[in-house]
């Protein structure tokens, strides 16, 4: 049977049984199949349900060996349960008609232990970036560019970066002056990048590659030896000149605005804002305006009460 | 005032057979603490507050107030986080064959008790 299936079947027997108004298994702090009536609100409550698991794991990290085995909570008319199925893996469940705890924890029980049997599935249903709505349509959230590119992104975090060319060439003017029998960072380099597949099969000599990166030095417009010329430097104070005109805004303000965040939803802010920062993809050293605005506003979304976000909103706009 | 937050957390510590007890800000620095020697103070206020405060952002998205406890189960024991008003968060770390409803009454008691020392 169909590991999407499966989930939706037991998902579906929960749900008969429990009554909630919000179900989900999540692999990690992602969700992967949700069954809710909350449609509205449904991606920020997976979101910040999220990073209850996110925290919870965070425990091990405090007490080595922890273990989770479930996190409860519970309010005036709300219970949200999370129940771990595997350190990966969990079923999180919010009802509004006050489930007796002991029914909730054994029916998860119940069907956690049949989701062991398929938690590789389940993985790699997670990992290919799938999520489903039961009972409704959603996007895929992962489209095939975003994954490969995270996949190019994660290649080159964890293999070594080839270095900056003039780097290179200084490496290899000192082989080629020394001619030493032992390997040089550059062969230990082309060994481990061979390995990763990236070269072609024939290794290019160090000669070669000299004369490669010449060339590519050439193409790639690098500032050449001989000194330019009058005309050549006022072009040049001309462009950076433009360049200069781009008004990058001090990284403070960014301090500034966790600050105000801060104060309006307490400790979570800290999540929440280097959620955001990562998300809009902002560069620190490059802050530009529209940028601060684009974060002010994102962030004023996750403030749920009217008055704190529209004071958050008032001295974040002070700040530009 | 140290010392008397330091007293209750004492009692509740020996009263309910636990490891070990913190009184937390709403923004996730230590007020006073009772904790294990291996444990790091600071790490559980900062989880403690930002837990109970995630609980919370759902509730307050459903419109449903505020959250008066979470606990999160674990193969070596408990860890308990009590909102004391939208003052402070205690939270207590107990062994896994600490009896929970006892637990709970010590908990609560001591509460009330900060509640009424925060004033």
């Amino acid at each position: 049977m169909n590991i999407k299936q499966i989930l939706k079947d037991h998902i579906n027997s929960l749900y008969s049984k429990l009554s909630p108004s919000f179900i989900s298994v999540y692999y990690n702090d992602k969700p992967v199949v949700t069954k809710t009536i909350l449609s509205e609100k449904k991606k920020r409550i997976e979101e910040t349900l999220g990073l209850i698991i996110y925290k919870g794991h965070q425990i091990n990290e405090i007490i080595p060996g922890f273990g989770e085995e479930y996190i409860y909570t519970e309010g005036e008319g709300i219970q949200i349960y999370i129940h771990f199925v595997t350190p990966e893996i969990s079923i999180v469940t919010l009802a509004e008609n006050k489930v007796k705890f002991s029914l909730l924890k054994l029916e998860h029980e119940i069907v956690s232990r049949e989701l062991r049997n398929y938690a590789d599935q389940i993985k790699v249903l997670a990992e290919d970036g799938e999520k489903f709505v039961e009972n409704a349509v959603t996007p895929v959230e992962n489209t095939e560019t975003e994954k490969s590119e995270q996949k190019i992104i994660k290649d080159e975090e964890s293999s070594d970066k080839i270095e900056e060319h003039t780097d290179e060439i200084e490496e290899l003017e000192k082989v080629l002056s020394e001619g030493s029998g032992e390997k040089t960072e550059y062969e230990k380099e082309i060994e481990m990048l061979k390995d990763q597949e990236i070269l072609e099969e024939e290794t290019p000599t160090l000669e070669e590659l000299l004369v490669e990166d010449m060339i590519e030095e050439t193409t790639e417009e690098r500032i050449e030896e001989t000194t330019p010329s009058l005309e050549e430097i006022l072009i040049e104070d001309k462009e950076e000149n433009v360049q200069e005109n781009v008004n990058y805004l001090d990284v403070s303000v960014l301090d500034k605005i966790y600050k105000n965040l801060a104060k309006e939803m307490g400790p979570v802010a800290r999540i929440i804002f280097n959620k955001k920062i990562k998300d809009l993809k902002i560069d620190r050293e490059r802050l530009l305006t529209a940028q601060i605005k684009e974060l002010i506003d994102e962030l004023s979304k996750d403030i749920l009460v009217e008055k704190r976000r529209e004071r958050f909103i008032k001295n974040c706009n002070n700040l530009i | 005032m140290a010392d008397k937050f330091s007293d209750v957390l004492q009692t509740v510590v020996r009263d309910s057979g636990s490891d070990g007890a913190i009184l937390v800000s709403t923004d996730g620095l230590a007020i006073a603490s009772v904790l294990p020697e291996d444990v790091d103070e600071d790490r559980v206020a900062a989880m403690g507050a930002a837990i109970l405060s995630l609980g919370e952002r759902v509730t307050v998205e459903l419109e449903k107030g505020e959250l008066e406890q979470l606990y999160v189960k674990g193969s070596k024991g408990y860890m308990i986080f009590t909102g004391i008003k939208d003052l402070a968060v205690l939270g207590v770390l107990a062994p896994s064959n600490a009896k929970l409803g006892l637990l709970l009454m010590e908990i609560k008691r001591a509460a009330k008790k900060i509640e009424e020392l925060l004033g």
